[in-house]
């Protein structure tokens, strides 16, 4: 009974241990002064005044395009990858097993700079212009290895066997996918969903590297404008972006409640 | 072999390049615009009304984006991918670019407000014939310090303050100090006597030993938000730039009866930093036209004295002087007189030394 | 469609694509590490540098390795210490409960770390709250650009890297089999360890991998909580890149930082026996 006791104490420390900061970056942007030591009164001026920043909203508008492409092809390539390697075993697919940790692994500077030195020398034959599309394909580029890893964890050897099963009742390997595997991983492939996102919305260091005037990221353009400390307007956003979130990924839950009820 | 096929690809792309940006430039008349403007910058430079006003009065858009250092600024330019259309550095980065090729010549028949500049702002050593830059802003590097919280009337105007010990804990200074190689070593030279520009290798380890021994002492390298810091009273004083302290003054006006009695930015006796940042157009710009029309609205006598008067650095605009409030213009600080400036030095570059400072300013951090 | 066909349909296009945008780049890195910065800052390939090699040797790193890896040892510790417990717990709760949870931990990771971080700052700071509690302990006035703040600072961001993993493995555990080991074992501690653990194993050591791993190679959270008065691995290596110019350099970190990471997940997965995949 200590145990139990200890348990859920621990748990509810670190509910409050994540949300102390939320709660605070939530109550800022409604503090009416720009300075964190002091409250000086309610207001809504900075979400007023969010909506009138040009580059802030520039750079949300950014941030979201690269983070849904990105996981979009993140997911569609690392799904697959990983399908194809619980598949297909042979030299080849361990050596790729292996190498597919390394962009998991690499630091965001090494993996920012041979990207950066990637996209100079491929402009020298075509007109690359550092933008929307090099941060896409970098933020893709690394994630694809979460996806992989992700979904592939749940690949047991359980699944094995339902598949074995199925391939007997379904004439077609599609359908095996379709009704088998696919139901078996959803969860693994939703947190990969959510995943992805995170880490491309989240993206600093990288975005920092490749992306070019116009398309500057939320993460890069905050990083950039810490002169005067967070100004109450980026709380704003960020806070917005809790709500946005929070309704996206309960909608997400809703739609894989409803296919598991099915 | 494949190796210099692509060097020679890559020279005719340049070459081919710089053509048409010939061209382009023959083709711009005063005011003209060719597309968007890329910005290039130190945060919290321009005053955003002046941006707007560029922005509708011409019927382009202006993207701005920030460097935190001039090094940082260079990578950036150097890698060539970026479209960057202007870029606001400081002297002896301007050199470094120059001899770099990453600097487009001025065609000043599109640059008549030039004529606004202060002529001692001109043909300075970094740009000896004038071809690439439009002087922005000048300034001072020094020390801000919160005398309020000290409870005292007045410091002493020393480098002591950061690199004294006794002198730290008799006032009970806590500060930050820029995070910039050239800057902190500077200063520390100049506490010891030396010059902020010297390539004498003892008088560079001196000073990273004076700085190894205060690495206890400071709070953090920080060159973003030491106004903040001073604010939330997490130090007392800060190293930084002058236009920087004058902006946070500006704004405490209202909490303070005297702020000028509470605070104070002093240039210490021993001597420091003064730099001048310009506005240069890089070569891989994609709107001449626009660029050169930027800088001309910016040199503008009553668009500079605002930008001066909203960033509080000293402008190098002497047309503009007109327009800007005679308080600051008197004001020792920001417009400090020419004995003070006799007693600084520009930030040179150094060639192959730079890459000491560099080195030295890391293990200096990495020391404890 | 044969089963072959199917296969490589699905897994070719991703294998491609990391060719052409990762391998590849990271072919680059190999060419930076042998050429020399110039004078400003260029590198230069007109030959084969060693110039990275004797630079590093010439700069002392250790410190700054030694300070990466303690800092990421104890940030794995923490979530480790406060990360298994938690995911046992929720194992424990009804469906909406543990999914409502995980759901609870998940959410602040849509919002931009940075201003959580920043939220951070303010917290640490002189007036913070958590100033304010440790210093009923000890006696600091402000905990803001100290190691205990970036520990505090990435312990926070990797928590649900280090939660995640483990809840999938103790979810795939079945009940069936905690109950067998209840009765197998008379002691509980004992149960526990020889089967709950060992079997969410998979999931530890991927938690472990995914919470060290970014933690040694951070940048961003030791710049801002750390008031970049410390070397990390992090930061020198951006500061190779961005600040000194030195290409040849953060190169050659970066790849050692690499070589060094690769080489403890093979070790890892040597001493867990099995594999994810």
């Amino acid at each position: 009974m200590n145990r139990t006791v200890f348990l859920k104490l621990n748990y509810i420390f670190v509910l409050i241990f994540i949300y102390l900061p939320i709660f605070l970056m939530v109550g800022l942007s409604f503090n009416e002064s720009k300075y964190f030591n002091q409250w000086t009164g309610f207001t809504l001026q900075w979400y007023e005044q969010l909506f009138q920043n040009q580059n802030i909203l520039n750079a949300l508008y950014n941030s979201m395009i690269v983070a849904v492409v990105s996981t979009f092809l993140s997911i569609l390539f690392g799904f697959g990858i990983a399908l194809y390697l619980f598949r297909v075993k042979n030299r080849f697919t361990s050596f790729v097993e292996k190498f597919i940790y390394v962009p998991i692994v690499i630091p965001d500077v090494t993996m920012a700079a041979m990207m950066l030195v990637f996209f100079i020398f491929l402009s020298n034959y075509l007109e690359i212009k550092l933008g929307i599309a090099t941060t896409i394909i970098s933020h893709t580029a690394f994630n694809i290895s979460f996806v992989t890893v992700l979904i592939g964890s749940k690949l047991t050897r359980k699944l094995r066997v339902l598949e074995e099963v199925a391939s007997d009742l379904y004439a077609n390997h599609f359908q095996v996918i379709k009704q088998v595997t696919l139901p078996f991983v959803m969860p693994a492939l939703l947190a990969s969903v959510i995943l992805s996102f995170v880490l491309s919305f989240d993206e600093v260091v990288i975005s920092m590297f490749v992306t070019g005037p116009g398309s500057t990221t939320l993460p890069v353009y905050v990083f950039s404008m810490i002169k005067k400390g967070v100004t109450p307007a980026v709380n704003s956003v960020s806070s917005l972006m809790l709500i946005f979130s929070l309704i996206l990924v309960t909608g997400v839950l809703l739609l894989s409640r409803k296919d598991n009820l099915k | 072999m494949k190796k210099s096929l692509v060097i020679l690809l890559a020279i005719a792309m340049i070459s081919c390049s710089t053509g048409s940006t010939d061209d382009a430039v023959a083709s711009c008349t005063i005011g003209s615009v060719d597309g968007d403007l890329n910005l290039y910058n130190w945060a919290e430079y321009i005053d955003p009304e002046l941006l707007e006003e560029f922005e509708t009065t011409y019927g382009v858009s202006v993207n701005e984006d920030f460097y935190t250092s001039n090094e940082e600024a260079r990578t950036k330019l150097q890698s060539g991918v970026n479209a960057y259309d202007i870029v606001i550095p400081s002297d002896y980065m301007i050199s470094q670019l120059i001899q770099d090729d990453l600097l487009l010549t001025l065609n000043f028949e599109l640059l008549p407000n030039f004529s606004n500049i202060d002529p001692d702002y001109t043909y300075l050593n970094y740009d000896p014939e004038n071809l690439y830059t439009v002087p922005y802003f000048w300034g001072t590097t020094g020390f801000g310090v919160n005398l309020d919280a000290l409870g005292v009337e007045e410091v002493p105007n020393t480098w002591g303050l950061v690199f004294d010990q006794e002198l730290r804990e008799t006032y009970g200074i806590t500060f930050t100090l820029l995070d910039d190689s050239r800057e902190v070593l500077g200063a520390a030279l100049k506490y010891l006597g030396y010059s902020l520009n010297t390539v004498d290798e003892s008088e560079i380890e001196e000073a990273t030993q004076l700085l190894k021994e205060t690495q206890d002492a400071i709070v953090a390298y920080d060159s973003d938000q030491f106004e903040d810091l001073i604010i939330s009273g997490e130090i007392n004083a800060a190293h930084g730039w002058s236009g920087d302290f004058f902006a946070l003054f500006y704004e405490l006006e209202d909490q303070y009866e005297d702020v000028y009695s509470s605070f104070v930015y002093l240039i210490p006796e021993e001597g420091g930093v003064r730099w001048t940042d310009a506005m240069v157009i890089p070569s891989g710009s994609s709107s001449i036209c626009t660029a050169h029309t930027f800088m001309n609205f910016m040199m503008d006598a009553e668009v500079a004295a605002q930008n001066a008067e909203w960033n509080a650095y000293a402008t190098a605009n002497s047309a503009a002087k007109e327009f800007i409030d005679e308080e600051m213009l008197a004001d020792e600080s920001i417009y400090p007189s020419d004995e003070v400036v006799a007693n600084l030095e520009f930030i040179e570059d150094l060639g192959e030394v730079n890459e000491i400072y560099e080195n030295k300013f890391f293990e200096a951090k990495s020391s404890n | 469609m044969t089963r072959n066909k199917l296969n490589n349909i699905l897994g070719l296009p991703g294998i491609i694509f990391l060719s052409i945008f990762f391998f590849t780049p990271s072919l680059f890195i190999f060419r930076y590490i042998f050429g020399s910065r110039t004078r400003t800052g260029k590198t230069s390939f007109d030959k084969i540098y060693f110039d990275s090699f004797s630079q590093l040797l010439d700069f002392n790193v250790v410190p700054i390795i030694n300070k990466s890896v303690v800092t990421a040892f104890f940030v794995t510790l923490i979530c480790f210490v406060v990360g298994y417990p938690f995911a046992y717990y929720i194992k424990k709760l009804s469906t909406t409960m543990k999914y409502f949870s995980l759901f609870l931990i998940s959410i602040p990771f849509l919002t931009n770390f940075l201003s959580r971080t920043y939220s951070w700052k303010i917290l640490v700071s002189k007036n913070g709250l958590i100033t304010k509690y440790v210093s009923m302990f000890y006696d600091v006035s402000s905990l803001l650009f100290t190691d205990f703040a970036v520990v505090l600072g990435m312990v926070y961001v990797y928590l649900p890297f280090m939660i995640l993993p483990i809840f999938t493995s103790l979810e795939n555990i079945e009940d069936s089999l905690l109950e067998s080991a209840k009765d197998l074992y008379a002691n509980p501690f004992k149960a526990f360890y020889y089967v709950t653990f060992k079997l969410s194993l998979p999931g530890v050591i991927a938690g472990v991998v995914l919470t060290f791993i970014p933690s040694l190679g951070a940048y961003i959270i030791p710049q801002i909580l750390g008031g970049s008065k410390s070397m990390y691995l992090g930061n020198f290596t951006v500061l190779q890149f961005i600040q000194a110019s030195n290409w040849p350099l953060g190169s050659l970190v970066s790849l050692i930082i690499l070589l060094f990471m690769v080489f403890a997940i093979n070790l890892l997965f040597k001493f867990e026996g099995q594999r994810n995949l």
